[in-house]
């Protein structure tokens, strides 16, 4: 009994979650009338509490649960980071729900089922454990981005995520079933085990082959990004937020868990190939973004590129690659929280933008939000001193240091060409005029991306104590 | 009051009032007041550059009023700011320019000066927070974060062809300083750390020392420009508003001359020696041929634009022909010559185009062939206007003769070829200028617009008789500037061994 309570104790943020999950959907069945609010507040306060179960839980770290379950201090730091990200996506979510007209509440339970996923995924000791938390990731997104029922491009990029996300997660099981084969072994530290031997079998490298391709899928990374743009298009902005920020979040915890830990050894064998690929996506990100014209494809592109960045600096063997990758996520995600929730503030204004041509005149109708797109996209842009700089450099700094020059010159030219479309959001947004005179007031949902966007600039010029500690998770 | 963190005030205190004008805007301050406001601003920072010029001592050559502490421990970066002779000058110029580029906007911010004016003072602080950054990371977020404030300027307030303009600044310095800073991580890692004095004097092979000058000669040859990579400048000064123009001509332009100074030649002197006559060659081409080039313009703006363009071939060219001057005097005299030109430069051309905007505010054209005959209805302005062309040429008396004179001089011990050609300046830029003056301000009035011209009023007359006290003290005691760079000038000769 004391074992169990032992292990009890370190599960304590998912038991949390998971209570959290069984009152939502208690409490959405039972009050029909007032179940955006009920689920909603359901949420926020499920998160709010695994956030402090996770800052002030005194559990012992390193538990691991017959092989199936493990904690350890970057674990508890990355679901600390989920969660909270999570709950401010929630509280934005809600300026952009009560302008939708069916039922809303089960919009909230997926984004406790995810992450709920992305706590399974990160404490998981086992192939099969892990492919268990992914899936109620990827679940959760397929039914999230289909949420707007009167949309049919909802439905079609759902559909289209779903079909291919199902054939990535079969490309997954049946690598870990090779991976099985090879080992006799599905438990994280056995197949490591297993891999340090000299003779490594032809299975194995198989196994972890199809196992690199559902990785790539899940980031939308070259060559398998075609669900992207359809999701962040289709999907309400929420949804392409949360895509953009903790399904990024997600992946970058599959490739680190998979590739860093349990395949380690086999450093050699799927290095180059990420590169050659993480590379590939910052090229072809950035140069399809050029002729999109309809910006949350645009955006949807420009997150190939960004992945890119994180994925080649995941591959580096040395120095502290993937601290940086982490870095680049949390910033890629605050950039995201501005950039989108200035789209949910301005769509909560009847100020819907779909192309290029709806952001004229933004800057006479709402300066406000015209600064803050300029602290994002420029932030985006990696121009100092805004954090996104930081992230780009210190990416650019381990490919140099770690030889890799000219993969930095390809992927500062790829930043070159990235400028020229996130400058033509700027000249739509500052340098043209409209005739319409929409007059934008402030309202509560300005907040997080004003805070966003003050985190950008702040913690840009004063970076020291914030990159530290973000690389120090890893 | 300033006296322990005299260079952080010029650094910051421009960039919060910028901050300020921009909240200003948003709780719709008056123009009048705003336009009070900015300029009240400057008295401090005017201040601070006083105090600034009486600390420092022209006599020591390294960098003073240091101010260093930990800013990125992780990558050994710090706040590192500290002034020598090369930088304390090109912060006096902005110190001095920027209200007159403030004045410009008054009557064409298109009713909003406030963020007019927030824009220019970040733009100031950034622009002396390149000249004092010491730590190479910290010069690369002025450097670059300036681009931010200078972009707007251009594409919210300046011409119709405004957004190809600015986009086409914008992408062409970011293109050049994308290889700088990989130079620059380049050079931390093999230091182990970003301050630029680690730099000097670090044994690289002969191949990053080559690479490492072109990454460097890309983005300030870009930045100064050179020919061919000048292409931007033209279009960037005929879209850009009066301020913006008279910023980008006095002192943008010369942080291309300060990175040559202060990266280029002490990080990589083999390389910087090895390749100075290609430098040499490109600055006769610009100052030759672009000055051919300047002559046929129907634009004004698009004149001074290219004329700029030839002048800042004397800074390259003087600062570049040292490799090839055996006697150390003649070394020092093209570095001075140079760097006089500089200075020079960006007050003459920061005066012709507010001149230029003067006109421009009452006839609403550059094109030469609509103005004429202006000496008429504007005498005053016509005599100032004058004495700048004057200047521009290069008439002795004036700051525009002493740098060329200095680089002409030590040039004929390159070759006497070389001398030559960039005597031609002589020539082309007496033609082009007087021409200009001639189609412009001599003659009868060309129209009846031109016959009602307003006079100058006090703002306009008051910015052009500063700059002209200002052209004409350098012209006749060069001393004042030559005394505070000699130091630093004669240290970088001797760091480069020559």
């Amino acid at each position: 009994m004391d074992l169990f309570l032992n292990y009890a104790q370190g599960m304590i943020p998912e038991l949390i979650l998971i209570s959290g999950l069984c009152l939502t959907i208690i409490g959405i069945s039972f009050s029909t009338k007032s179940e955006h609010f009920v689920s909603y507040s359901a949420s926020v306060l499920a998160f709010l509490a695994v956030a402090i179960s996770l800052l002030i839980g005194d559990f012992s770290p390193n538990v691991n649960l017959i092989n199936t379950f493990q904690t350890s201090n970057s674990i508890l730091s990355i679901k600390f980071i989920a969660a909270l990200l999570m709950l401010v996506l929630t509280v934005q979510s809600r300026f952009s729900l009560t302008n939708y007209k069916h039922k809303k509440g089960e919009f909230y339970l997926f984004l406790q089922i995810s992450l709920l996923g992305i706590f399974v995924m990160s404490s998981s000791a086992n192939l099969l454990i892990f492919y268990l938390g992914l899936e109620l990731v990827a679940l959760s997104l397929y039914t999230l981005v289909g949420f707007d029922r009167s949309s049919s491009k909802a439905a079609e990029a759902s559909m289209k995520f779903y079909v291919l996300g199902a054939i990535a997660s079969g490309f997954l099981l049946y690598g870990i079933s090779l991976v099985y084969g090879a080992t006799g072994s599905i438990v994280f530290s056995r197949v490591l085990d297993m891999t340090s031997s000299q003779d490594i079998s032809m299975l194995m490298i198989i196994g972890m082959m199809f196992i690199l391709i559902a990785i790539l899928f899940k980031f939308g990374a070259f060559p398998l990004f075609h669900w992207v743009p359809d999701a962040y298009e289709g999907g309400m902005l929420p949804v392409s937020l949360l895509l953009a920020s903790l399904s990024k979040v997600a992946s970058f915890i599959f490739f680190f868990v998979l590739l860093h830990t349990v395949f380690g050894n086999l450093h050699e064998y799927w290095s180059p190939i990420m590169m050659t690929l993480g590379v590939l996506s910052v090229i072809f990100g950035n140069v399809v973004a050029l002729k999109q014209s309809n910006l949350r494809r645009l955006i949807g592109y420009s997150t190939i590129g960004h992945v890119g960045f994180i994925i080649v600096a995941l591959s580096l063997a040395s120095g502290n690659g993937a601290g940086e990758a982490w870095l680049y996520t949390v910033v890629y995600a605050i950039m995201s929280f501005a950039l989108f929730g200035i789209l949910i503030s301005l769509s909560s204004h009847n100020y819907d933008i779909h192309s290029f041509v709806d952001l004229k005149g933004l800057y006479q109708s709402s300066p406000l939000h015209a600064w803050l797109i300029l602290i994002v996209i420029f932030s985006m842009a990696g121009i100092p001193p805004l954090l996104g700089f930081h992230a780009k450099l210190l990416i650019l700094q381990e490919l140099i240091i770690s030889d890799y020059l000219a993969v930095a010159i390809i992927l500062v030219i790829a930043s070159l060409i990235a400028a020229y479309y996130y400058l033509k959001v700027i000249w739509f947004v500052f340098f043209e005029g409209s005739n319409h005179t929409l007059k934008i007031r402030q309202s509560a949902s300005d907040f997080i991306p004003i805070l966003a966007c003050l985190i950008l600039v702040l913690i840009g010029i004063f970076p020291a104590i914030f990159i530290e500690l973000m690389l120090q998770i890893l | 009051m300033f006296s322990s963190n005299l260079l952080s005030s010029l650094v910051w205190m421009p960039i919060g009032f910028g901050f300020l004008h921009i909240i200003f805007n948003s709780y719709k301050l008056s123009e009048s007041l705003a336009k009070i406001f900015s300029l009240v601003f400057n008295i401090p920072l005017i201040y601070l550059g006083i105090l600034l010029y009486q600390q420092f001592d022209s006599n020591n050559s390294g960098f003073q009023l240091i101010e260093r502490f930990a800013w990125m421990p992780f990558l050994n970066a710090d706040y590192y700011l500290g002034v020598d002779g090369i930088s304390m000058p090109l912060i006096l110029l902005t110190l001095l320019l920027t209200p007159a580029a403030l004045l410009a906007g008054f009557n064409s911010s298109k009713g909003k000066y406030s963020n007019y004016a927030g824009m220019l003072f970040l733009l100031e602080g950034m622009m002396i927070g390149v000249f004092l950054s010491l730590d190479a990371l910290l010069f690369y977020f002025f450097w670059e974060a300036l681009l931010i404030p200078m972009f707007l300027i251009i594409g919210i307030w300046g011409g119709p062809q405004r957004i190809y303009a600015t986009l086409k600044f914008f992408l062409y310095t970011f293109f050049g300083s994308i290889f700088m800073l990989i130079a620059l991580i380049f050079l931390y890692f093999q230091s182990g750390s970003y301050a630029i004095e680690s730099f000097y004097g670090l044994p690289l092979t002969e191949t990053s020392q080559f690479w490492i000058f072109l990454a460097f000669f890309i983005a300030f040859a870009i930045k100064i420009p050179m020919w061919p990579v000048h292409t931007w400048l033209p279009d960037a000064h005929v879209e850009a508003p009066t301020g913006g123009s008279v910023i980008l001509a006095a002192v943008l332009l010369k942080m291309g001359g300060y990175g040559f100074l202060r990266f280029s030649l002490p990080i990589v002197p083999q390389a910087s020696a090895d390749l100075s006559m290609v430098v040499i060659v490109l600055s006769l081409i610009a100052i030759t041929y672009i000055a051919l080039v300047a002559l046929v313009q129907s634009d004004v703006k698009k004149l001074i634009a290219y004329s700029s363009i030839a002048h800042m071939g004397f800074v390259t060219l003087g600062i570049f022909s040292i490799f090839h001057i055996d006697s150390f005097d003649l070394s020092l005299l093209a570095m001075q010559g140079g760097m006089f030109q500089m200075i020079s430069h960006g007050l003459i051309s920061g005066a012709m185009f507010f001149a230029i905007g003067v006109l421009y505010d009452r006839l609403h054209s550059r094109n030469i062939a609509d103005f004429g005959g202006i000496i008429n209805a504007m005498p005053k302005f016509a005599a100032l206007f004058i004495f700048f062309g004057f200047a521009n040429i290069g008439l002795p008396g004036t700051s525009g003769f002493v740098g060329e004179f200095f680089v002409i001089l030590a040039t004929f011990a390159v070759h006497p070829l070389v001398s030559i050609l960039a005597g031609t300046t002589l020539v082309f830029g007496a033609s082009y200028t007087l021409w200009m003056i001639k189609r412009s301000i001599w003659g009868e009035p060309s129209s009846i617009r031109i016959e009602n011209l307003k006079p100058m009023d006090l703002r306009e007359s008051l910015v052009l008789i500063f700059l002209a006290i200002g052209v004409l003290a350098l012209g006749i005691w060069p001393g004042m500037l030559t005394d505070l760079t000699s130091a630093s000038l004669t240290e970088l000769i001797q760091r480069l061994g020559l």
